[in-house]
């Protein structure tokens, strides 16, 4: 069916009017801000130009960086463990000979779904180092109890696992609907053969597997990337800067400090490395689509 | 375990437990995989079931260590966080809001998708449904602080129209995406054959393509509704009380020297209901939303 240009203008109309009004607007306004000296308790200072001066302190400032690599970290953290689990489980769940497999899908659709804010803040409570239950296990047992979100090293290390906690599912469930789409012909012909278990994972459903996991792994990063509910709520990005991420930073210096064109800035950095990153990972993720 | 409490059923009675037809047998390795199937349940149910226990039991059981799990229930906690605070109202803008973004959403989403799934030039379809899902992956807070400057100028900050804007703006590359690949698998036939039956494009996009998307439509507006209830980081930047969501009013129980939790986790309990019930009714599509339809 050929559509003529007044049918697209209709069809596509409201969504290029949205998409120019609340995404290119905002975009160049955001950069115009970022070349500002923009104080929101400052009303009388007229936010006068200033150059690049946002990016210069930007840039000479030890937290931006460690907020960066805080980033990272818990990117690739979140991403790699959310993998790893993810993966061992599907492999678990497309067994034929257990039972319950059929509830366990549905059971772990719950955190997908759940609030993540609600995530966070339960637990932020379960977390805790004197009333939270994991730490009332554990004195149950004898073990010491851990500040998983008061001690710097461990609060990292608890955020982290919470989002592997959430998105977890999301990746098993990609995963086994790779896995159940995967040819039987490869696999019969390497039992023939006589290949091992291992050997059948790692040179067959690996490779027979990667759109897939290229899909988990793209999305994921993403959305860790722009983490910011969780993290906000367990933690606030304390104790100190310890789970202080970009968002965290960039929320901090823009609704906190009211530092406008600061936080201006800040995004147009991020926004320049989610579209570095993104234009190579959206493109395959089109590809893997089609 | 009640497996091997009957060894030697005939074999039309196997066949509804092992779906291949052949019994297997309990070897240690299936044997974990049962045990470790089991584990993953409890992990993945375990801090809903804990909420649900903290919320319906009073603060004298719930900083009373694991003592929790078996305390008396009370409904305490509810009458009290709807007393105390506006919880009803944010519940209603969060329904509110989630109704009318995914009514918008679907609207456009559905025209915008149709379109571009009939667009023939590969190169312009593939540019714009990039640029449609690059406003998905733009992380939201790069647009807070230009959004906030914007609504407080034009008077938008802690209103109800500027919330459904921004949920519209926020959901629409999603729905799009998702709307595409769906229209994308009608059967070009039964489109054409609507046109020599006399119909305008425009009109087999309503009467025939539509129709035969419902079941993506459901799914996409159920997600849509589900991402709008869930989103926090807008809702805390944009308003401060009379356009407030529920996500937005979570914070406020956590105080400078005292976390009222078990006010906090009944308020969780209710909010998590829209959510919960949409999404498990949804949940074949699940999988195909969140991973932006790459996976079928």
């Amino acid at each position: 069916m050929r559509l003529s240009k007044r049918h697209y203008l209709i069809l596509l109309g409201p969504t290029l009017l949205i998409l120019f009004a609340m995404l290119a607007f905002p975009t160049a306004y955001v950069f115009s801000i970022s070349l500002r000296d923009y104080k929101l308790t400052d009303p009388t200072a007229g936010n006068p130009f200033v150059g690049l001066e946002n990016y210069k302190t930007l840039l000479s400032d030890p937290e931006f960086f460690s907020a960066l690599w805080r980033s990272v970290l818990f990117t690739v953290g979140s991403v790699a463990l959310t993998f790893v689990v993810g993966m061992a489980i599907a492999l678990l769940l497309n067994r034929r000979d257990i039972r319950g497999t059929g509830l366990t899908r549905t059971a772990i659709l719950v955190p997908l779904i759940l609030t993540p804010l609600v995530i966070g803040a339960t637990y932020r409570f379960m977390l805790d180092r004197d009333n939270g239950i994991i730490n009332e296990f554990l004195a149950l047992v004898g073990l010491q109890r851990i500040p998983f979100l008061a001690d710097p090293a461990w609060a990292m290390t608890s955020v982290i696992l919470v989002d592997v906690w959430q998105w977890t599912p999301f990746a098993v469930l990609v995963l086994l609907a790779g896995l159940e789409s995967l040819p039987v012909e490869p696999f019969e012909a390497a039992r023939m053969d006589g290949a091992s278990r291992w050997g059948e994972f790692w040179y067959i459903t690996l490779p027979l597997l990667a759109p897939v996991i290229a899909v988990v792994l793209l999305i994921r990063t993403m959305d860790a990337f722009r983490e910011f509910d969780k993290i906000f709520i367990m933690t606030g990005g304390g104790p100190g800067i310890a789970t202080q991420t970009l968002p965290i930073f960039l929320y901090r210096s823009g609704f906190q400090d009211f530092d406008m064109g600061f936080s201006a800035a800040t995004g147009v950095v991020m926004l320049i490395i989610v579209t570095v990153v993104s234009s190579f990972y959206v493109r395959r993720i089109h590809s893997a689509g089609e | 375990m009640a497996d091997q409490g009957t060894p030697e059923q005939p074999r039309a009675e196997s066949k509804s437990r092992v779906p291949q037809g052949k019994r297997a047998r309990w070897t240690l390795g299936r044997a974990l995989a049962q045990v470790a199937v089991v584990i993953l349940v409890i992990v993945a149910l375990f801090p809903f079931v804990f909420m649900l226990r903290v919320a319906f039991s009073s603060a004298r059981d719930y900083l009373s260590g694991i003592k929790v799990l078996s305390a008396p229930l009370t409904f305490e906690n509810f009458t009290e966080v709807y007393s105390s605070t506006e919880l009803g109202r944010y519940l209603f803008n969060s329904l509110l809001y989630s109704i009318l973004t995914t009514l918008i959403v679907l609207v456009i989403g559905s025209m915008a998708g149709f379109g571009l799934s009939k667009a023939r030039n590969a190169l312009v379809r593939d540019n714009v449904m990039f640029f449609v899902l690059s406003t998905r992956m733009g992380p939201p807070v790069v647009f807070a602080v230009p959004l906030f400057l914007l609504m407080t100028n034009l008077l938008l900050v802690d209103t109800r129209v500027g919330m459904i804007l921004v949920y519209t703006f926020y959901n629409l590359a999603f729905a799009i995406w998702l709307m595409y690949g769906f229209f994308r698998e009608v059967p070009p036939e039964i489109e054409e054959a609507g046109l020599l039956d006399g119909l305008s494009p425009l009109s087999v996009f309503r009467r025939i393509s539509l129709p035969l998307v419902v079941p993506g439509l459901m799914a996409t507006g159920i997600l849509v509704f589900i991402f709008t209830w869930n989103e926090f980081f807008y809702a805390l930047v944009l308003t401060r009380d009379v356009a407030k969501t529920f996500p937005a009013m979570v914070p406020q129980f956590f105080g400078a020297f005292r976390v009222e939790w078990g006010q906090m986790l009944a308020a969780s309990t209710m909010g998590i209901i829209p959510p919960l019930v949409f999404g498990l009714l949804i949940r074949k599509y699940l999988v195909r939303g969140l991973s932006l339809g790459s996976v079928r």
